[in-house]
């Protein structure tokens, strides 16, 4: 047991492609069995990826460790570990995959054992780039994740497959290997002989070179995660892919691989180049804000439900980015939650319109109009999960939405360049127009899909959720609901290790370590540099986090939510400071 | 001959006693019992035990191929042969290593392909031992004469072999062109020898570096001018600019296993001679003069990128491949810049490209030979749509050989790219390094149309493979070695790094 703990990690990466070599032995023509062997293995691999709860203490500093030599003549190792930042993108992985696959079993009808394979291998990629703390594995996993993603998109996907297939790769190929070139240079100038990240994180940010060429090489890192995200000029290959690709491939698109952006950004960008990163701050800042209301705005004009979905991505990475750009612990912790909330949503939502064009055969909005009456559980699935990607109190977008915009209005990140002290006023206010067109195309395109006369004679017998679309939905909504009503569970993993890697960038740039501690956090940050402890947001404020936003949010009259704060993962040390006077 | 050559030059005598032996049975007729086989199967049984003989034979010397015992990685410099005319060194042995891998995989992709074709001779397992031991001794060349008979070994072999479609024009034409080309290039070469000759009273390699670096000297001159007639010959058999014209040419009129052995064996060869000229032209320390750095980064440049972007026009994946060859040399081109930036190292990653490139375009050409058929027709974009639909095993070895050529992780592809980017990122060459990068991502879009059509696009009626458990067999080795390489490559990339003997003990 100690031994599988110990390895858990390598054998939740290779878990699936281990199972994908195994289905080269399906016979093709077994479509239902393959299917379900796929969903199995993923299943399989979702339930060891929950073995990592239990153990997983709720404190700063990489868990499951795992070190082993890869290629030593470059000093490249085998290094695996997680905190609380990946952690949960490990579980969105693996509980996308298996839904993203059961989403496709009637829509995938041709080379089901090719898609299959491609999705698992997908997986182990994603999985190794999340989990790699080497910055060479990282890149290895990073860019191999391409090629199961093309093959997805170009094999499986509509009209455009091949044109957005290969804009996909080539788009995100152009940053990545800048950002290849960018490694070797560091890895070069620090002559620290190896890519390890724990390493790296100490070595990169104060030395010389790397200072002097620091915003080229935050340059080069960022172009690659803001390709990845997207951040708004980057973005024109995410609606050609998204809508081009098959629903699953949307899924796992939106719901991981554009994640990997933002973790790129606040596991490698802004750690190793922290000045650089304040420099960039209200760049970013402004870019991710013209992104959540440029992204906002194309939604509105969209006639392709796909489409619109696809375009609200930007919209919601943009608050993801904005958030990372803020170098505030409440916004970037609200950052990480909002990449979770969109990747259960959005993913969400493809698998609808997925569903809705496996009936109809066209995602065209004006098809529609009235068929809430006709499929009645549909479009409470729909409405539940539009309502969460809105940001409705109660349900998981509010959260993170909330605490990004909470975390701009007060971020000092700004301060120190052009924008002024306002700047994070500024940049919340823009931002939180955002939300108010998120309700309006959103449910505009609702009221559209869903309500109104009955129109087109094609809706006339479109037909209600099956047993496997109610099995496949359950899940989702729940997890919506979970993480609207209880985020003190997830924000209490995260938070040491978001302030640990945001005490780093902020002490490396500069900024106070402790940003919302009183006056002497200054001093404190000078005396112990890089390694002070990091500070723990106030383990009651985090328990009652949630609640407290809603009570906030409740209408005046109604009973307070009935929540326990959650016990058992008090952090040891670093009493709760008193909050700022 | 003394014991140590014998030991050195066992694989050579052995690639060339298994040659002879092809063409005897051959003659002999074949056995009963062996017909069901297939006609000459039995030959090229023979052919695979013999190279994999020479092979064992080349490794098994690698321990005393160097002067430094009990290192864990030995960069001692290794045994002479002849006075030092040849050198029994662990370069020379990857070399060695290398030539039998093309000519193994090259047998068993020629099986099959010749049975199509109904053209099975023995004669062609023969010729390409003989090339192989030409290769093997132009990897062990230290001298200018003795490069030029490996050369001659090699080219001589490769040119029957380019020429082996007797009924096809392509294939006449393709012969004709490397042999005229080839004839043109071994003048070049000669006529440097002599003017070394000249100039240093000696010919050899060695030599001829002493007296480019001995500015003052009456012959410096002469030596200059001999030392860039050697370079163009070599040049020419390794494809860089400006003597690749002849390479889509051939490489696309040549049957495919015969391109495949070209562009792994011969590339691998002559980038191995062009390492051991280069070598002597360093002085003890630092960097070398610095009009070879601009002329090498001119031809490197030059190479990739004329390579690259020729490679984006092409209708035939034949032709593709070849310009994608032509880049690749100048790939391996950066590492030759490396080195005479003054960083020594980047011998290691030229080793271990040129081998990754040997797999990857020995699978590459191997499923262009699958999918081929007469008077050059089945290589063309178009024809080969669908072909991963109807071919599903070959579909995947070629995805592996593409990402590989594109340099896309978990191939080789990438881990060779990287230790040779890395190296001149050390020699302070980042602007190459970024030309570099930009050149692998053009070549990607190419790459990756293949893909498209392999993959994406409807099957094509007449799509018709050769194949048979030979070719499988050699694609599977190639495919598989392919990934290894670029998922566990320390073990290797530590044997590379011997390469570092050849500046021993200068």
């Amino acid at each position: 047991m100690d031994y599988i703990m110990g390895h858990l990690l390598t054998l939740l990466v290779f878990a699936p492609a281990l199972g994908a070599l195994g289905l080269f032995y399906f016979p093709d023509r077994e479509k239902g069995a393959t299917k379900a062997a796929g969903l199995t293995i993923s299943l399989a691999v979702f339930a060891v990826s929950l073995m990592l709860i239990p153990t997983f203490k709720s404190e700063a500093g990489y868990q499951f460790v795992q070190k082993e030599v890869w290629i030593p003549s470059i000093g490249a190792s085998y290094h695996l570990g997680i905190d609380g930042i990946s952690l949960f993108l490990v579980l969105l992985t693996t509980f996308i995959t298996p839904v993203a696959l059961l989403g496709s079993f009637t829509s995938i009808q041709v080379r089901v054992r090719e898609f299959v394979i491609l999705v698992l291998f997908l997986e182990t990629a994603m999985l190794g780039a999340l989990v790699a703390l080497d910055v060479l594995l990282f890149y290895f996993f990073w860019e191999a994740m391409l090629i199961p993603m093309y093959f997805l998109i170009g094999i499986w996907g509509y009209d455009l497959r091949v044109k957005a297939a290969i804009k996909f790769f080539i788009y995100t190929l152009v940053g990545s290997l800048l950002m290849l070139v960018a490694i070797i240079w560091i890895w070069q100038v620090t002559g620290a002989k190896s890519f390890d990240l724990v390493e790296w994180t100490r070595v990169v940010p104060g030395n010389p070179m790397v200072r002097k060429y620091g915003l080229w090489l935050f340059g080069a890192f960022a172009l690659a995660f803001a390709i990845k995200v997207p951040m708004v000029p980057f973005h024109t290959w995410l609606p050609l892919a998204h809508v081009q690709a098959p629903t699953a491939g949307s899924v796992v698109l939106a719901g991981v691989l554009l994640k990997m952006g933002t973790y790129g950004f606040i596991r490698f960008a802004m750690p190793l180049f922290p000045e650089a990163a304040l420099k960039f701050a209200p760049g970013l800042a402004m870019l991710a804000v013209v992104g959540v209301i440029y992204g906002a705005l194309l939604s509105m004009v969209q006639k392709d439900i796909k489409s619109l979905v696809a375009y609200s991505s930007i919209s919601h990475l943009g608050f993801c980015m904005l958030g990372l750009a803020c170098m505030d612990e409440k916004a970037v912790l609200g950052s990480v939650y909002q990449g979770l909330n969109h990747g259960v949503s959005t993913g969400a939502l493809f698998l609808l319109v997925g569903t809705l064009y496996e009936r109809r055969h066209t995602r065209e909005i004006s098809e529609y109009g009235g068929i809430a009456a006709k499929v009645p559980l549909y479009t409470i699935v729909f409405l539940i999960i539009t309502l969460s990607s809105i940001g409705l109190p109660g349900l998981n977008g509010f959260i993170g939405e909330f605490l990004i915009l909470m975390g701009t209005f007060t971020s000092d990140a700004f301060a120190k360049t052009y924008v002024g002290a306002n700047g994070g006023v500024w940049f919340a206010t823009l931002a939180a127009s955002g939300v108010i067109l998120a309700a309006i195309y959103l449910l505009w395109m609702v009221k559209r899909v869903f309500f109104g006369p009955l129109r087109n004679p094609a809706n006339q017998d479109i037909e209600d959720l099956n047993v496997r679309e109610r099995v496949l939905y359950a899940p989702l909504v729940a997890l919506v609901i979970v993480m609207g009503v209880f985020p003190g569970w997830f924000l209490t993993r995260m938070a040491p290790s978001v302030n640990q890697v945001l005490s780093q960038v902020r002490v490396g740039a500069g900024l106070s370590a402790l940003a919302a501690l009183p006056a002497p956090a200054p001093d404190m940050a000078q005396v112990a540099p890089v390694q002070a402890p990091a500070r723990v947001l106030p383990q009651a404020d985090l328990d009652n986090l949630g609640k407290r936003l809603m009570d906030a949010r409740l209408p005046p009259g109604m009973p307070p939510l009935p929540l326990r704060p959650m016990q058992g993962n008090t952090p040891p040390q670093h009493p709760a400071p008193s909050r700022a006077p | 001959m003394t014991s140590v050559e014998l030991y050195g030059l066992a694989p050579i005598i052995t690639l060339a006693i298994v040659g002879s032996l092809a063409l005897l049975l051959e003659v002999v007729g074949i056995p009963i019992g062996a017909r069901r086989l297939g006609p000459r199967t039995h030959i090229a049984f023979v052919t695979v035990l013999g190279i994999a003989v020479a092979m064992a034979f080349a490794v098994a010397s690698w321990r005393d191929a160097c002067d430094v015992k009990d290192a864990a990685i030995c960069v001692g410099k290794g045994l002479t042969m002849f006075g030092g005319q040849m050198m029994l060194d662990r370069f020379g042995i990857m070399i060695t290593v290398m030539a039998c891998v093309s000519a193994l995989i090259a047998t068993a992709l020629t099986v099959h392909y010749m049975r199509a074709r109904d053209m099975e001779r023995g004669e062609i397992l023969g010729l390409i031992c003989f090339s192989a031991a030409g290769m093997s001794g132009l990897g062990m060349s230290t001298d200018l004469l003795t490069l030029f008979v490996n050369l001659e070994v090699l080219s001589v072999g490769v040119y029957a072999l380019a020429g082996l479609d007797r009924d096809s024009g392509r294939s006449a034409e393709a012969a004709l062109k490397y042999f005229i080309n080839g004839a043109f290039a071994a003048a070049i070469l000669l006529m440097g020898t002599a003017l070394c000759y000249g100039a240093t009273k000696s010919t050899s390699m060695a030599a001829l570096g002493r007296m480019v670096l001995a500015t003052g000297d009456p012959n410096h001159a002469l030596a200059m001018v001999a030392l860039g007639l050697v370079i163009s010959g070599i040049a020419f058999k390794a494809a860089t600019i400006p003597f690749h014209a002849w390479v889509p040419d051939v490489y696309d009129g040549a049957p495919a296993p015969v391109t495949a052995f070209m562009a792994a064996g011969v590339k691998a060869a002559a980038f191995a001679a062009l390492v051991r000229q280069v070598v002597p032209l360093l002085p003890a320390t630092g960097p070398a003069d610095a009009t070879f750095i601009q002329v090498a980064t001119v031809v490197c440049v030059g190479t990739m990128t004329l390579g690259n972007l020729a490679a984006l026009g092409q209708r035939r994946i034949k032709r593709m491949l070849a310009y994608s060859s032509i880049a690749h040399a100048g790939y391996v081109m950066v590492g030759i810049v490396t080195i005479l930036a003054g960083r020594r190292e980047a011998v290691a990653p030229i080793a271990y490209y040129l081998l990754a490139y040997a797999f990857m375009s020995l699978g590459s050409f191997g499923v262009v030979g699958f999918l081929e058929r007469r008077e050059g027709r089945g290589n063309t974009f178009e024809e080969w749509s669908g072909a991963a639909r109807r071919y599903p095993a070959a579909g995947v070895a070629m995805a592996i050989f593409i990402f590989g050529l594109a340099g896309i992780p978990p191939t080789a592809g990438f881990i060779g790219k990287f230790t040779l980017f890395t190296e001149a990122v050390r020699a302070g060459l980042v602007p190459l390094v970024i030309i570099a990068v930009l050149n692998s991502l053009i070549s990607v879009y190419y790459y990756l149309r293949v893909l498209v059509f392999m993959y994406m696009k409807e099957p094509d009626r007449d799509l018709e493979g050769a194949g048979g458990p030979w070719l499988t067999v050699g694609l599977a080795t190639a495919a598989a070695a392919v990934l290894a390489l670029g998922m566990i490559p320390s073990r290797y990339l530590d044997w590379a790094q011997s390469a570092m003997g050849l500046f021993a003990g200068r």
